[in-house]
């Protein structure tokens, strides 16, 4: 038998290990969030110039999963490369989704974008945004060129 | 570029120093296998406890006070309100509670919050509170009443107090207590008291005044001094053979089984621990929080773990602080609460101690608060016995003693090996009264193996009484059975008198048959395993009948004068020998008589009485006059005689002379 945490929360014994789903009305912790803040990937080192181009996450999933991916440019917040995956629950096999997303920036008022994001740094922001699931990053790409590169072409 | 998240939290080091696969913030995730991050579970509730707040919940896989009779897992401690704190047993979901009852002493009638540390000994759960208001409390769910019980002691010899101990702990089959000096010299925070080997207490369990001294628990000099005087002990963990022993300041190591041989040793002068559940053992290590920030021990030296979260030290209220250890997740927990913020910890510093690697944890609100008062890691007593019956053998016999032979079979830690003794009556009854009876209990101890024990003659005192055994290993117990009459029943960590032991405390198959030899005594032995208090889970167990004892190998008074020998003489060269032998009590015996001209050459060897009817024969009393026509008119005839029994073994000789007419 498998060993069992148990939390006493005032009146309460709570089980650490619960369901994968705790928004129902068992819940104890509705409202907890999670959140991942990468470091300042800086790929061309500090003082190199990146056009950052596309992000892949890669996760999986069985009950369905909910979050929102923020990229952050030489601490910039790039609202408009703001993604939120959202994905169904998937009966077994545990499915495996790389999320595609495309790195751009408004560069006028008329919402021209363009192909990617100039900088040295970037992060990425992770949170969810419903907290009903359970899922499994496993990891990240980042595609980017080099500024200099980028110029010349 | 790729990028995986197997490095955890740093928030300390310089933005070129932090790994690629660590984060700035690493919030609610936990990490698995290699370079792979997972939302973390919920936390969810499965009950509620009635009438106050929890302040301690303790591992306790034994007895079955649950409701609906369920083998126990869990105890919850609650403090009721206004006043009072009660224990409440549930089974191994943390279900099913039953109110075993509110805790005796001045935890009957305590209004604040008690700070509760625990520790499991032989089937039963000691209590002290770190404030050192209430005294040591025991929960010992095999009593048929006075289930919850406070002993009192007297070390100085003035009137017997409760022990006021702050921290408790089970180490080495002794029970641990920190802080409490003597009754009339309480306050000695740096003392450490520890128990006799196996503690064992009689049966009557509360009230009794036999329970009541020092003697049945504590030496009044088993105790040592840990650091500086008036230094708190703050902790005690047990881990990997050792007894890592916190202070406010340092720590310390201590290695021994007994006042003798103990060791302790400093480990470190800096990083004590800051509160006394902020400790935990985790794979035969020890996590805790000092005053510098997290440290691990693994043997060597005190390692520090908390470098990349250095930056959030200063946010970590340490007093609340509690600790626990997730197996499934390879994690440590520090659960605290903001130094800016209340006392209830509603977050974590995760240490994951596979990876190396730190995240954090954060609760939610629902409607009720997420407060932590304490938690703890239940390790639920399996559904069932071992399925491998323990065996029981009887090695070759000496004189009165037998040696026994058992092997736990596939028994884990938690489950008890017993073996007991019987004596069966001539009427072929297991005899299960007075004093006849000789119940041995046996506290399993893992990896303690091969300890040896000799039941001794008189009231068995605790210290006779060795922890045995590990599951899967073969120990040894050497029983003097001639004593065994006048040994008192002691049943599986308790005293017990004769009628508790067949009378529902004593919950395995009922006696086998008995392996009747002869009219004589026969002794039996049996072994079971045992779990808790189920009833059901005893059945069909293996018992072992055990053979009496062989005889004496050596002249006893038993054998001192079976045979008397007298001659009379008619007619001539007829010699009749009127031979008178008593019972024995031997396995098959017979008569050797021998003749000899000279005292010194004896020959002509015959037997009396030999076959396999001679037990019936010797059974009574024996007259029998035999003619020998012996060739030797007028000379002097030497005729001696002895016992011998089937296994060979004899009488001296009984010798008379005659003159042949």
């Amino acid at each position: 038998m498998k060993d069992m945490l148990l939390l006493g929360s005032s009146q309460s014994v709570l089980q650490s290990d619960g369901t994968t789903n705790y928004s129902g009305v068992e819940s104890a912790e509705a409202n907890s969030e999670m959140y991942l803040l990468t470091k300042a990937y800086t790929p061309l080192g500090p003082s190199g110039d990146c056009v950052f181009r596309r992000v892949y996450l890669s996760f999986s999933h069985t009950d369905g999963a909910a979050f929102m991916v923020t990229p952050i440019v030489d601490g910039r917040y790039i609202y408009e490369c703001i993604r939120i995956v959202n994905r169904p629950p998937h009966t077994s096999p545990t499915e495996r989704f790389t999320a595609v997303i495309p790195l751009g920036e408004r560069t006028s008022a008329f919402g021209n974008n363009a192909a990617g994001v100039r900088g040295t740094s970037i992060q990425l922001e992770i949170k969810t945004t419903a907290p009903d699931h359970q899922w499994h990053l496993e990891g990240i790409e980042i595609s980017f060129q080099s500024g200099t590169r980028a110029k010349r072409q | 570029m790729s990028i995986r998240f197997g490095g955890g939290l740093n928030v300390t080091d310089s933005p070129e120093a932090v790994a690629d696969d660590e984060c700035y913030a690493i919030r609610n995730f936990q990490l698995q296998g290699i370079g792979r991050a997972t939302t973390r579970r919920a936390l969810r509730s499965i009950g509620t406890v009635l009438g106050g707040e929890i302040s301690g919940i303790f591992s306790f896989p034994f007895g079955t006070d649950v409701t609906g009779g369920a083998e126990a897992g869990v105890v919850y401690i609650v403090k009721l309100s206004p006043t009072g704190v009660r224990l409440s047993v549930a089974d191994q979901n943390g279900q099913n509670a039953t109110i075993v009852g509110t805790l005796p002493g001045s935890w009957a009638s305590t209004g604040s919050q008690p700070m509760v540390t625990a520790a499991t000994m032989n089937g039963k759960l000691f209590l002290v509170d770190e404030s050192q208001q209430h005294g040591l409390a025991i929960y010992d769910p095999e009593l048929p009443s006075g289930k919850l019980w406070q002993p009192e002691f007297s070390f100085a010899g003035s009137a017997a107090q409760p022990l006021r101990g702050r921290v408790i702990t089970q180490y080495n089959n002794m029970l641990f207590v920190a802080g409490y000096g003597t009754e009339d010299d309480a306050d000695r925070p740096e003392v450490v008291r520890f128990s006799y080997l196996g503690l064992v207490f009689d049966s009557e369990g509360a009230g009794d005044a036999g329970d009541t001294g020092s003697e049945n628990l504590f030496d009044i000099d088993d105790y040592f001094m840990v650091g500086e005087r008036g230094t708190a002990v703050v902790s005690m963990v047990p881990a990997s053979g050792r007894l890592i022993i916190a202070t406010e300041k340092a720590v310390y190591s201590l290695f021994g089984y007994d006042r003798s041989t103990f060791q302790l040793d400093l480990l470190d002068n800096q990083r004590g621990c800051v509160a006394t559940r902020a400790m935990v053992e985790a794979g035969g290590d020890v996590f805790w929080w000092s005053p510098l920030g997290p440290c691990m021990y693994s043997g060597g030296q005190v390692i520090d773990i908390g470098h990349k979260i250095l930056d959030r030290l200063h946010e970590v209220r340490t007093d609340t602080m509690f600790a626990v250890h997730d197996p499934a997740t390879y994690e440590v927990r520090f659960y605290y609460a903001l130094t800016t913020s209340g006392e209830d910890p509603d977050r974590a510093f995760v240490y994951n101690y596979a990876q190396k690697a730190w995240t954090e944890h954060r609760y939610g609100t629902d409607s009720e608060p997420v407060r932590f008062f304490c938690g703890g890691m239940v390790r639920p007593s399996p559904t069932a016995p071992p399925a491998a019956a323990p065996t029981l053998t009887a090695a070759d016999a000496q004189d009165t003693n037998v040696s026994l032979y058992w092997d736990n079979g596939d028994a884990s830690p938690g489950i008890r090996t017993i073996i007991q003794l019987s004596e069966v009556s001539s009427a072929g009854q297991v005899n299960t009264s007075g004093t006849t009876v000789t119940a041995i209990g046996f506290t399993f101890v893992g990896g303690d193996v091969g300890k040896y024990i000799t039941v001794a003659s008189g009231a068995m005192p605790a210290a006779k009484v060795t922890a045995i055994g590990g599951g899967g290993t073969t120990a040894t117990v050497d029983v003097s059975l001639g004593t065994l009459s006048n040994v008192a029943a002691y049943f599986d960590d308790t005293w017990v008198d004769a009628a508790t032991v067949t009378s529902g405390v004593n919950q395995h198959t009922p006696w086998p048959t008995p392996f009747v030899l002869s009219p004589q005594t026969v002794y039996m032995a049996r072994v079971a395993h045992r779990r808790g208090g189920t009833t059901t889970d005893y059945s069909a167990r293996g018992f072992t009948t055990l053979q009496s004892p062989e005889p004496p190998t050596t002249n006893t008074q038993l054998y001192a004068t079976p045979i008397s020998i007298s001659t009379y003489q008619s007619p001539a060269n007829l010699v009749f020998l009127h031979m008178s032998v008593m019972p024995t009590y031997s396995d098959n015996p017979w008569v050797e008589v021998q003749l000899s001209t000279d005292g010194s050459t004896w020959g002509g060897s015959f037997s009396l009485f030999q076959g396999n009817d001679g037990l019936a024969a010797i059974a009574l009393h024996i007259q029998a006059d035999f003619g020998l026509s012996l060739p030797y008119s007028g000379s002097t005839v030497h005729i001696r005689a002895r016992h011998i029994d089937g296994y060979g073994n004899h009488s001296e000789w009984i010798s008379t002379s005659t003159v042949v007419q």
